[in-house]
């Protein structure tokens, strides 16, 4: 069953009324350098935790994860530059409106409009410093005006509606969602966690835990044969680290391994993360050798039906969608590719649904090019 | 730019139509450098089409000239039209920000008038991409952004197919080659008549003269290069019918 069937965006940073209808359990989407693929991916986080101010600050600090802290735009303009920019009357004047969404999640019909006033706020400098979040300046005032970010979260869930309104300072809050807030699961992987972000521990050990460790050994020996086994391993006795098993050195931090074997990990780990709910991957093809794509693939299009998993990903690459394509022909209906196409004219972003089977014929019997 | 995409049964009607161009001023196209952006995603980009190692590489011949482009495609076969054309459809409109001018279609009417194969195209083709339902009758040319049309050999009326249109233009171009060629396959024993269909004589014929002028090539290079369609053949009435319909298409 599709977790999410269809997405409507009506706003959502530079994408202007785009439907996608008919999301399958596979979901490839395509198109040039910002026709805004990892938008949807980001609509899709969003939509799918409604009213979760955190969730807007992870998904609006997404692109940033790669950049050094001090090159970083602050955490107020990445939250307001997700909103739609539209130019206001006055030269330069820039002005942010909602951000709309509409998706049917389970069946059930999500309406998600959130506004944002940019603003400021009188706080409490020594309040705020107790919480670790600016700098203080050698005022000897105690309160300060400090930018914030007046949002209004006005959500209709299967035609209950549920309004909040909530000031957001800037404030870095760790990144853990309200999972009362949270109407279906997603795991977003970006082209450079393999690199930045750790293999979850927890995600690692459930896949142990329910019988995925197998199959993921194998995958990981097509990549690299002296791997053994995956264990986690606790050297300074309070964090748990993967360690791979080595067939002639031992047990080896899967740190010190490369980009591909990374990937497959936080692939195959976020594939658990994702369980029953939807897996958001961007650029797919990252780390992978064009070789071992289509084996990638068979594994992640297995694992994706082994635990109820619901996949959109985008992708430039024509061996990526080969891949696909190649991963499970007995199956093609499952899989659908969107392609996004920008009108540069009036900056609206359409988009081009081909069926499983359509796909095939133009890639396998034609050669074209689809992307 | 006028871009215009046909469908055409198989190589031999690609090059019929291709000296029908050549007639007016197209070039073919040979290097990939000179070919108009639009059609660059129609260029296979992978080998063997459908793992098939003994398939060829299912690429369009295109034929240019000032202000307008043609990307002619052999479907290698009858049945295999609609599906190369819904799939291309499929594929390039409304991308690139650019549509195509015209759209046609060109096969033969085989053992029977030329509405029967008509009626099946239309029905096959759909209307998913462009309304080919519009064409009532085989050779007209609807009017509209695409413009549409089927041409069905001989001359969109009889029965026939495109050898029939060759024969008449051996006959006249090559008339020495074409009655020897005639009593030659006349003459041919009935166990070697055996596996022919009921439109193969005209083929066996086209075959013994294309040999004798490009020994050892394939048919569709003696197409290319001699005067099957040429100056001295192209009032000859199927080939005059071709010349009528592809103006009226391509627009030019």
């Amino acid at each position: 069953m599709e977790h999410i069937n269809e997405l409507y965006i009506a706003g959502y940073r530079g994408i202007q009324e785009l439907k996608l209808k008919n999301l399958s359990r596979i979901n490839l989407l395509v198109g040039k350098n910002n026709a805004g693929k990892t938008s949807i991916l980001e609509a899709v986080e969003l939509i799918s935790n409604p009213g979760d101010l955190n969730q807007l600050i992870q998904t609006a600090r997404g692109r940033d994860r790669a950049t050094l802290t001090p090159r970083r735009a602050s955490l107020l303009d990445s939250v307001i530059w997700t909103f739609p920019m539209e130019l206001g009357g006055l030269p330069d004047e820039q002005i942010h409106t909602d951000i709309n969404l509409k998706a049917y999640l389970n069946k059930k019909e999500v309406k998600y409009n959130l506004s944002c006033l940019d603003t400021t706020e009188l706080v409490d400098m020594f309040k705020k410093a107790d919480e670790g979040t600016e700098t203080i300046n050698d005022s000897e005032s105690e309160f300060a005006v400090v930018r914030a970010l007046d949002l209004t979260f006005d959500i209709t869930i299967g035609g209950k509606v549920y309004k909040q309104k909530k000031t957001f300072l800037g404030s870095y809050a760790p990144f853990r969602k309200n999972p009362e807030l949270s109407l279906l699961t997603t795991k977003m992987v970006t082209p450079v966690d393999h690199r930045l972000v750790p293999v979850s521990p927890k995600a690692l050990t459930n896949s142990i835990v329910q019988g995925n460790k197998e199959s993921l050994i194998k995958l990981l020996q097509d990549f690299d044969s002296s791997i053994e086994d995956i264990e986690l391993l606790s050297p300074d006795d309070q964090t748990a680290v993967p360690y791979f098993k080595h067939h002639t050195k031992g047990y080896l931090p899967i740190s010190i391994y490369g980009d591909g074997i990374r990937r497959v990990l936080t692939v195959a780990t976020a594939v658990l993360q994702a369980q029953n709910g939807v897996l958001l991957i961007d650029e797919i093809e990252t780390a992978i050798h064009a070789k071992m794509l289509k084996k990638f693939f068979e594994w992640l299009v297995d694992s994706c039906k082994t635990f109820n998993v619901q996949l959109i990903a985008t992708t430039h690459s024509l061996e990526a969608i080969d891949g696909i394509l190649s991963a499970d022909k007995e199956n093609l209906s499952d899989l659908t590719v969107y392609r996004l196409e920008k009108d540069e004219n009036n900056n609206s972003t359409s988009s081009k649904r081909f069926i499983g089977e359509d796909i095939y014929e133009l890639r396998f019997s034609m050669g074209q090019d689809v992307r | 730019m006028e871009l215009s995409y046909l469908v055409v049964e198989g190589p031999h009607d690609v090059e019929v139509a291709g000296k029908v161009l050549k007639l007016h001023g197209f070039s073919r196209i040979k290097q990939i450098d000179d070919l108009y952006e639009y059609w660059i995603d129609l260029i296979p980009k992978n080998f063997p089409p459908e793992g098939d190692l003994l398939k060829r590489v299912p690429v369009p011949v295109f034929f240019q000239k000032e202000g307008y482009s043609v990307a002619i495609h052999s479907a290698g076969g009858f049945s295999k039209i609609s599906k190369m054309l819904r799939g291309t459809l499929l594929n390039l409109l409304t991308k690139n920000g650019e549509g195509l001018s015209s759209v046609g279609v060109i096969g033969d009417a085989d053992s029977k008038p030329a509405e029967a194969n008509f009626s099946i195209l239309i029905e096959e083709i759909g209307d998913d991409s462009v309304s080919f339902s519009s064409c009532f009758s085989p050779g007209t040319v609807i009017d509209g952004t695409p413009r549409l049309g089927i041409h069905l050999f001989p001359d969109n009326s009889n029965k026939g197919t495109l050898e029939d249109l060759l024969i008449e233009s051996a006959s006249v171009r090559y008339p020495e080659l074409f009655s020897g060629a005639k009593e030659f396959v006349s003459s041919v024993a009935p166990q070697h008549r055996k596996a022919w269909g009921l439109t193969d004589e005209p083929k066996v014929i086209v075959g013994c003269i294309a040999n004798v002028l490009k020994p050892g090539k394939a048919n569709q290079v003696s197409i290319q290069d001699n005067d099957w369609v040429s100056k001295y053949t192209r009032e000859l009435p199927p080939i005059k019918e071709l010349e009528r319909f592809l103006k009226e298409l391509i627009g030019f």
